[in-house]
């Protein structure tokens, strides 16, 4: 697997696809409909969501079957903090943060051990653990009644208004994304992916480096589900199960795990065909899973995968 | 003795629930062993093996045999379909990465659970229980229903069934050997994707079975295999992957746990297996029973 090449479509052109790409999206803001407006909202949440898992399994090689935990653990701590205890929003914030990455950093002591199907395998079974304490810790959480009524300061309620919020707090993750993996830190994380003995023998703190990776995808979903609570209004312990967390992985994949922009475009793909596809059929489903192999069988890179290889063609 | 026949009938829910792990468990945990196969769309078959036992026996309600019956078609019918998957689908799989066949065999899923959607619909559905099933089973003051016993004897039986097979047989023999010494059968000549072949047949023909004692147990749902995937999955851990008796043991240990921490703990009762699996994996990753190291 090729490793930094594969940050840039084209090489050194990621400042401009950054810059086009945000002032692509703020334009949209202007001229979409609210419909369109929250559909662009949910890309942008769920973006944040699939880096989290990219950063895991693109980049240090560790299948996790487990985001959703760390979702709804950022989603409900901002929402208790929020409506529970009346703290100021940009407080809560900073709760909701805390907590996904706590949760991450405890349950990253006992995955980070582990590798391949058992990293996975321990990965559902934290993010099922956490649903059912969500699910059976009723007079915090409210079970399977979840936290309704969350609206954030009311400036933000409007969707236009929320959805610039939104942007700016991804873009803002998105940047840190970039400096992670672009660090020497980063480097190591695919060094590990890569041949994690020898990366011990070079002396790359191997246990070290996956937790902290785990707790910086940790609260990578964590910040997703805090942009996503205000967003529904509403959070339920579903958020934790293994459906929940199979999500970003398909987006993902859809996007391809190893380019920068993959979880991005990955994510925008996937949310406009949900939209457009659940507007004419209820066999959502079906459709995924028909693209799911396409992707798997036909093009291994998803969808940036499939633009870099045209673009390399049409350069040569 | 209130208190000790409490126990004692949960003891045999707790049975009977390792009974039904057990059936679900054994083909996944035995195609990972034999093939390094992790079919996440096992459930999804479990599901639609409960659904094709709905059809037939809803043929053939007429007859007393029905049940019996449509269980033994449904098993056919499995089979075939599991041919027809390995032949379109996982014979594609085998050489792949692990995350290919986890994505692969995930896509399944999706489409199996919005096909059975088309063809069964999102009704609930009943399958009528033969006269001898609708009883119960006395036994010195204690009741216990012949739905449950049956599911436990047939538990055994197939545990039975599947330890000749594996320990006496020819094929047995070839399919440990290619749990344990893939390279070396392989240059003994044996067609090592015809074993894989029968090794994932075989896994669809025990969750088939799985299936179809459901339905004398609960009703035919959408998402029925959701509610027992996770459990399945950390019994499998907790037995050790591709140990068939290993499977064996954690499906009572798993069973016996749930039906007792009911009693004692309810609230605690879903998330301690999860909490089991999870010390397993930390203390020893392989299992109870499984193979030191193995590379998977």
């Amino acid at each position: 697997m090729p490793g930094l090449q594969l940050f840039d479509l084209v090489r050194g052109s990621n400042w401009r696809i950054f810059a086009c790409g945000w002032f692509l999206l703020i334009i949209l803001g202007l001229l979409l409909n609210d419909f369109w407006i929250n559909i662009a909202t949910e890309a942008l949440i769920m973006s944040l969501f699939t880096i989290s898992f990219s950063l895991l399994f693109g980049y240090t090689g560790l299948l996790s079957f487990g985001q959703g935990a760390f979702l709804a653990v950022g989603a409900y701590g901002f929402s208790l903090a929020l409506v529970r205890f009346n703290i100021p929003f940009p407080l809560c914030l900073a709760i909701g943060l805390a907590a996904s990455g706590l949760w991450a950093w405890i349950t990253g002591f006992i995955c980070v051990s582990l590798r391949g199907i058992y990293f996975a395998i321990m990965t559902v079974v934290v993010t099922q653990s956490t649903f059912y304490i969500i699910f059976q810790w009723y007079d915090f959480t409210g079970g399977d009644n979840g936290i309704q009524g969350i609206f954030p300061p009311k400036i933000l309620c409007t969707p236009l208004y929320y959805y610039y919020f939104t942007l700016v707090v991804v873009t803002g993750a998105f940047f840190i994304f970039y400096r992670i993996i672009s660090s020497p830190f980063g480097l190591s994380l695919m060094c590990i992916r890569e041949n994690a003995t020898r990366c011990l023998f070079v002396g790359v703190k191997v246990r070290r480096h996956i937790h902290k990776a785990f707790v910086m995808s940790g609260l990578f979903a964590g910040l997703a589900g805090i942009l996503l609570a205000p967003f529904t209004r509403f959070v339920a312990p579903q958020m934790a199960d293994w459906l929940s967390s199979s999500n970003p992985l398909f987006m993902g994949i859809l996007g391809g795990v190893t380019n920068i922009w993959g979880p991005v475009l990955g994510a925008i793909a996937w949310v406009c065909l949900d939209a457009f596809v659940t507007g004419f059929t209820e066999h959502w489903p079906l459709i995924i899973g028909v693209i799911l192999f396409v992707i798997i069988f036909f093009m291994p890179g998803g969808l940036t995968g499939l633009i870099g290889a045209w673009l390399k063609k049409s350069k040569a | 003795m209130d208190f000790l026949n409490l126990v004692g009938n949960q003891v045999f829910s707790g049975l009977v629930r390792g009974a039904l792990y057990f059936l679900v468990t054994s083909g996944l945990s035995l195609l990972f062993g034999v093939v390094g196969v992790l079919n996440m769309a096992h459930f999804s078959l479990y599901m639609i093996a409960s659904y094709v036992t709905w059809s037939f026996s809803n043929l053939l309600q007429d007859y007393a045999f029905s049940f019996w019956a449509a269980s033994i078609l449904s098993a056919l019918v499995m089979c075939g379909f599991a041919w027809i998957i390995e032949r379109l689908i996982i014979k594609h799989v085998y050489e792949r990465a692990l995350p290919d066949q986890l994505f692969i065999t995930f896509a399944m899923v999706y489409v199996f659970e919005d096909l059975t959607k088309i063809f069964w619909g999102s009704l609930p559905l009943v399958v009528k229980k033969p006269d001898i099933l609708a009883k119960s089973l006395d036994l010195g003051g204690h009741s216990f229903p012949m739905t449950n016993v049956f599911v436990v004897v047939l538990g055994i039986a197939i545990g039975l069934g599947l330890w000749v097979l594996l320990a006496k047989t020819r094929i047995g023999r070839i399919l440990r050997a290619a749990y344990s010494h893939k390279e070396m059968i392989t240059a003994l000549g044996v067609p090592i994707h015809r074993v894989y072949a029968i090794m994932f047949i075989l896994s669809v023909l025990l969750v088939s079975i799985a299936g179809s004692a459901w339905t004398m147990m609960g009703i035919v749902e959408q998402g029925q295999g959701h509610s027992i995937l996770i459990e399945s999955f950390c019994v499998m851990v907790i037995g050790g992957m591709g140990s068939l008796v290993g499977t064996a043991l954690s499906s009572v240990l798993c069973g016996m746990t749930y039906a007792l921490a009911i009693l004692f703990i309810p609230k605690m009762a879903p998330p301690l297996i999860f909490f089991l699996a999870g010390v397993i994996l930390l203390i020893r990753p392989w299992g109870l029973m499984g193979k030191v190291g193995r590379p998977h």
